[in-house]
């Protein structure tokens, strides 16, 4: 990291001149402060070059040391250098370091040796390790020149940047966007976020120059992200998760240019039709967003500061600096580079153009993971079937993931008539893709079914469904119903005609025929799945039409891609329009690539640690389970297991959930710490070396790396832990058995709500009086049952169920894993539904796709 | 000849039978629970009664006997749990796919694989020889999933000249059959090589040279009919093994053929699937050892007189 920040501080520095030069496009604003470079002392240090007559540079030598030579930005500064200097008989020998700080020190010491007249080191790799031989060329009379990055040292001259004014740059100008965007807001009101680092001192002053925005009147920081390698995915990453916590942020400030773009890119997910309320703003710039911002082509990327100006300008600076030092000793002890601003004005931009109609585009393929199998609406869930879940089959009600309330779909509405009693109104006018009419009778049919086969689970809730009119239907629950306790139940029955169902041969496994906005023309079982658009709609009036029953697209083709690998090379033919099955470590193809756009979003799957709490098990002390906790670094575990692609947990359960609380992202969840780890293994009563444990897993290759990475750190804590991977179908009878395993690996979601996983893991009325892991804790169910009840469910008992669980440690949260979905340029806007799936029918296309 | 195909399609009837009890009883016996895997949201009681309704609570006679019944009496291998389709059904749309697959290696085979192997022991110790032999054994050495994304890359990527995945035309069959074939070319060259070396050097081929033969009629002639047993041999498992194991050609093109079919069923436990499948594999593994058979007969005459001079012993008795 430290080297990356080098390069990126030095392409800055090594643009320095700007000022001088003047930009190349556009019309930069200039910074308002740009401090006069202090002259160094008038009385030159004797140089000890005797051959050449007094004031000539004939035969002189300067050592040029660099980090590395690859870089082709630092190749051309050096040569251009270089070549100045030719004209005045002057040799540069320019050293690359190839980024080994120890040959770094070697080419200082053999310039030395070589009694050259001057020296500049640029970034030194090891700042302070160059130091004393910095001051032994000085020592021997060489003038050297440094471009420092943490550290000024003992240079005759430096040239640097003035990190924290970068950073209130930024501030600056994203203060002008919602002074010039919110003329009407409130003070505090404009929910600001910030993401740099604080790991070196530059990026320290940067950021707080950034951090200065909180002292803008309108804006509200609410978040600060430490993000040490600002690259497009971690800022697209980053970005999600702050619209994740704080859906309502409008400006983020970054670092640099590549997280800027990924921050983008992430606005554009999250707020496709009003880009025009949001902003992005870094802290050094491209040279596409150079051109680019000034005509507010990168929206909502709209500002950036750069150090300095052309490679030209920065060429002419270190050659005069240098030629003072080598030749009349005139020269700047101090250059602060000039910064520059490049900024699409808020006031001056284009309008935003119209957002144009969606267009009905005439075919996209979708690649898929997995083949949906049984298509009928009466059938388990499988990672196969959620993939076209929403484009087949339709419910009562749709839950608006942004809003998280029902809208209208086949029902037109419900009411609560009773304490378990609710009274469903569909519209009169439903009918499927046969013409078959749906009436209040299909829909107490199908929920009949449904819990008679037990499919879906909030199904169990649910005493009876009966239809009391035409059109209504009356449900009756077993129990009282919590937080979206309803909401769940009617959106989790596909409603197709009775009528249809029964005349279909095989209970529509193959052919479904529903109420949706598209049909299913053909399924090639293990291929691919053709729907086309429904032309007669049954809902013909627009502002009753649910965000989900769109249909943007003629013709959705979903291709059943098994092989990872092939979602990449779809992409890359033009064979699929869109895939959400791009491997993480293949997204990196796709950023910063026109053709293609990359959305990422969290994955609502806790992956946690189980401990098994029968009597006589080791983890029944806390103690064990907290030094497990602490030895595991969930860190180092994503970086393993998917990089880029994963989110360490804060909490079983993530911010995708209603009511996870933000607070919980900045307190400590068992951080890595060995050292404590320790203590509380000693405290638990076992020595390094006394415990071996039973980890238990199914054998899909991602689970196979959590294992083996537990396995390891808890080695380093001295437990010995011998892994036991089963096939998935196995691997649920096996973890039913307390026998067969101390520790396993599970997921949980289970809901919308952020109780939903912890009921699915602890709930002890579910699983005969304990947890899932066969924990027995009264308090807990106590508190859960509180947190879970809807006259009850507040951030306190949130949180008070949450600070004992995570306590109590039952289970542990790992990660969670980010889905990318990654779409042809084409597409202009990609529909994800609840579960973080593409919907082509309600995307958006470019006329000409 | 007539007799001897109908023996072997009696005798195959036990070894279909066996396999069919074998497969069922491993179904029966290996470790996870088809009711959790369908109803994955169901409560203990609920797949209780999913179980019941499923058969699985029933001892294994019945199960058993239930099953051969319906493939003997009925012809019935059963419906897919996870499809809710009859499989015969699916595995009469998918067979043509793996089929196409296999025929096509074994052609590739045939006729890349067999020239490569009589060139390289024609040309022996030459430079001929060892390119061919280096080609083979890089041809063993590379998995076929590699060699499967190599082409893609290569051929769909950069070149865009051929599907990368999927199913339709012939073009679509292209790259699959290459990446499938490419180990069975190596095989079948260097069992040719192997086979023509020992021909070449048996006396009667120095015979047919001192009569004054022209080189390319000793090779074609005597030297290939009599080095092709042990090749026609190495054919026939090949298309068994073919048939069998192109399940990650098929997944990695999206080719949705017995193999992928056979490992959806394993790991859905979904027993009228894996049944089936292995059942059909069986008997067609067992058809195409009985057309190698055939095969001997028809390249060398010695077996082919075998057959005749039992017929003639018949009769004169």
């Amino acid at each position: 990291m430290r080297k990356i920040f080098v390069y990126l501080l030095v392409l800055s520095m090594l643009v320095v001149a700007l000022g001088a030069c003047g930009g190349e496009t556009a019309e930069p604003t200039k910074a308002p402060a740009e401090p006069e470079p202090t002259k160094a002392p008038a009385e030159p240090e004797p140089t000890e070059a005797p051959a050449a007559p007094e004031g000539s540079l004939e035969g002189k030598k300067v050592c040029y040391l660099i980090p590395t030579t690859a870089n082709p930005f630092l190749s051309g500064l050096t040569e251009g250098v270089q070549e100045m200097f030719v004209a005045d008989g002057v040799e540069v020998l320019i050293y690359g370091a190839e980024e080994d700080a120890q040959t770094q020190f070697n080419q200082i010491e053999n310039c030395i040796s070589q009694a050259v007249d001057g020296m500049i080191v640029m970034a030194a790799l090891e700042p302070e390790g160059v130091e004393s031989a910095v001051l032994e060329a000085k020592a021997a009379g060489i003038k050297v020149m440094g471009v420092p990055v943490d550290e000024q040292g003992p240079y005759d001259a430096i040239m640097h940047a003035d990190q924290f004014e970068i950073g209130r740059l930024e501030a600056e100008m994203a203060c002008e966007f919602i002074d010039a965007t919110f003329p009407d807001a409130a003070d505090g009101s404009v929910e600001v976020a910030v993401i740099g680092t604080k790991g070196t001192e530059q990026m320290k002053m940067r950021t707080e120059g950034m951090e200065t925005i909180a002292d803008c009147a309108k804006a509200n920081l609410v978040q600060y992200v430490d993000l040490p390698e600002a690259t497009i995915s971690e800022g697209v990453t980053a970005a999600e998760n702050i619209f994740t916590a704080h859906p309502g942020v409008k400006v983020i400030l970054i670092t640099n240019d590549g997280g800027a773009q990924g921050v983008a890119e992430a606005m554009r997910a999250h707020a496709p039709d009003n880009l025009d309320e949001y902003a992005v703003y870094a802290g050094d710039v491209s040279p596409e967003a150079q051109e680019g911002l000034p005509k507010c082509e990168l929206a909502p990327y709209r500002g950036a500061v750069s150090i300095g100006g052309t490679l030209e300008g920065l060429i002419e600076s270190t050659y005069e600096i240098m030629k003072g030092m080598i030749g009349d000793g005139d020269f700047p002890a101090e250059t602060l580079d000039p910064l520059t601003t490049w900024k699409c004005e808020p006031t001056a931009a284009a309008p935003a153009p119209e957002e144009p109609a969606a267009e009905v585009a005439s075919e996209v393929a979708v690649a898929i993971g997995a083949d949906p199998a049984n298509l009928g609406p009466f059938v388990g869930m499988s990672y196969g079937r959620i993939n076209v879940l929403n484009t087949l089959h339709t419910y009562l009600f749709y839950e608006d993931p942004a809003t998280e309330e029902l809208v209208p779909y086949i029902a037109e509405s419900f009411e609560k008539t009773g304490d378990k009693s609710y009274e469903v109104t569909i519209f009169d006018y439903v009918t499927d893709s046969a013409g078959n009419p749906i009436t209040a009778a299909d829909v107490a049919w199908a929920y009949t079914t449904a819990m008679e086969k037990g499919v879906y689970r909030p199904l169990g809730d649910v005493e009876s469904v009966t239809a009391t009119g035409d059109y209504t239907v009356e449900f009756v629950t077993k129990e009282e119903q919590g937080p979206g306790g309803i909401e769940k139940i009617l959106t989790e029955c596909p409603i197709v005609s009775q009528a249809a169902y029964e005349a279909s041969d095989d209970e529509m496994a193959t052919m479904p025929i529903t109420p949706a906005a598209y049909k299913l023309t053909e399924y090639v079982p293990g291929s691919s799945l053709t729907f086309e658009r429904v032309e007669d709609y049954w809902q013909t009036d627009p502002s009753l039409l649910p965000e989900v029953a769109q249909a943007n697209v003629q013709k959705a083709v979903f291709q059943i891609i098994t092989e990872p690998a092939q979602h990449t090379v779809a992409l890359q033919t033009g064979a699929a329009g869109v895939s959400v099955s791009v491997p993480g470590s293949d997204v990196a193809l796709f950023e910063g690539d026109p053709n293609y756009n990359v959305f990422q979003n969290l994955d609502n799957l806790t992956q946690l640690l189980a401990f098994n709490g029968t009597e006589g098990n080791p983890f029944t002390s806390k103690e064990l389970r907290q030094a497990v906790a602490y030895a595991i670094d969930t860190e180092a575990m994503c970086a393993a297991v998917s990089p880029g692609a994963c989110k360490p947990s804060n909490a079983v359960g993530n911010a995708n959930f209603i009511g996870y609380l933000e607070t919980w992202e900045g307190e400590e969840y068992y951080p890595y710490d060995l050292d404590k780890a320790k203590e509380l293994l000693a405290a638990a009563g076992y020595a390094p070396g006394d415990l071996t444990v039973t980890l238990l897993s199914d054998s899909r290759p991602s689970t196979s790396l959590v294992v083996q990475v537990i396995q390891a750190q808890l080695a380093e804590l001295g437990i010995n832990v011998d892994i036991v991977q089963v096939e998935p179908p196995v691997f649920s009878g096996e973890k039913s058995d307390p026998t067969k395993w101390d520790l396993s690996i599970d997921a949980a979601a289970g809901g919308d709500y952020i109780f939903s996983p912890w009921q699915l893991m602890l709930d002890q009325n579910r699983f005969e009086g304990t947890t899932s892991n066969w924990f027995k804790d009264d308090e807990l169910q106590a508190l859960m049952d509180t947190a879970a009840d809807e006259s009850t469910f507040t951030p306190e008992n949130v949180d008070a169920a949450w600070q004992y669980i995570k306590e109590s440690v039952y289970l542990y949260g790992l990660f969670s894993e980010v889905k990318n979905t990654v779409a042809d340029s084409g597409i202009t806007s990609v529909f994800h539904d609840s579960r973080g799936f593409v919907l082509p029918g309600v995307c958006e296309y470019a006329p000409d796709f | 000849m007539g007799r001897y195909i109908l023996k072997r399609l009696i005798q195959m009837i036990p070894v279909i039978l066996g396999v069919t009890i074998l497969v069922f009883t491993i179904m029966y016996f290996i470790p996870g629970d088809p009711a959790s895997l369908l109803y994955p949201e169901a409560s203990p009681s609920e797949l209780e009664v999913a179980r019941e309704t499923l058969g699985l609570n029933d001892p294994y006679p019945v199960r058993l006997g239930r099953f051969l019944g319906d493939i003997v009496l009925r012809f019935d291998f059963g419906d897919s749990w996870i499809y809710n389709t009859p499989v015969t059904d699916e595995l009469l749309t998918r067979l043509p796919r793996t089929l196409t697959i296999a025929a096509a290696c074994i052609l590739l085979q045939v006729f890349v694989g067999i020239p490569l192997g009589v060139i390289a022991a024609v040309k022996q110790d030459t430079w001929i020889d060892r390119t061919a032999m280096f080609t083979a054994l890089f041809g063993i050495s590379m998995p076929n999933f590699w060699v499967a994304l190599m082409l893609v890359l290569f051929f769909s990527v950069r070149l865009g000249w051929l599907p990368p995945y999927g199913i339709g035309g012939p073009k679509y069959y292209v790259l699959p059959v290459i990446a499938l074939a490419f180990a069975g070319i190596a095989t079948q060259a260097r069992q040719t090589r192997s086979s023509m070396l020992e021909v070449i050097r048996a006396d009667y081929i120095t015979t047919a040279r001192a009569k004054g033969m022209s080189e390319l009629r000793v090779i074609f002639r005597h030297a290939l009919p009599n080095a092709l047993l042990p090749v026609i041999t190495v054919i026939g498992n090949g298309m068994g093994m073919l048939l069998a194991g192109s399940l990650v050609i098929e997944m990695i093109f999206a080719i949705p053929g017995i193999g992928w079919y056979l490992i959806g069923g394993i790991n859905n436990r979904d027993y009228a699937i894996v049944q089936s499948s292995v059942i059909f594999l069986a008997i067609a593994f067992a058809l195409i050892m009985l057309l190698v058979d055939l095969a001997y007969a028809f390249v060398d005459p010695r077996i082919k007189t075998q057959f005749a001079s039992k017929k003639r012993r018949k009769r004169h008795a």
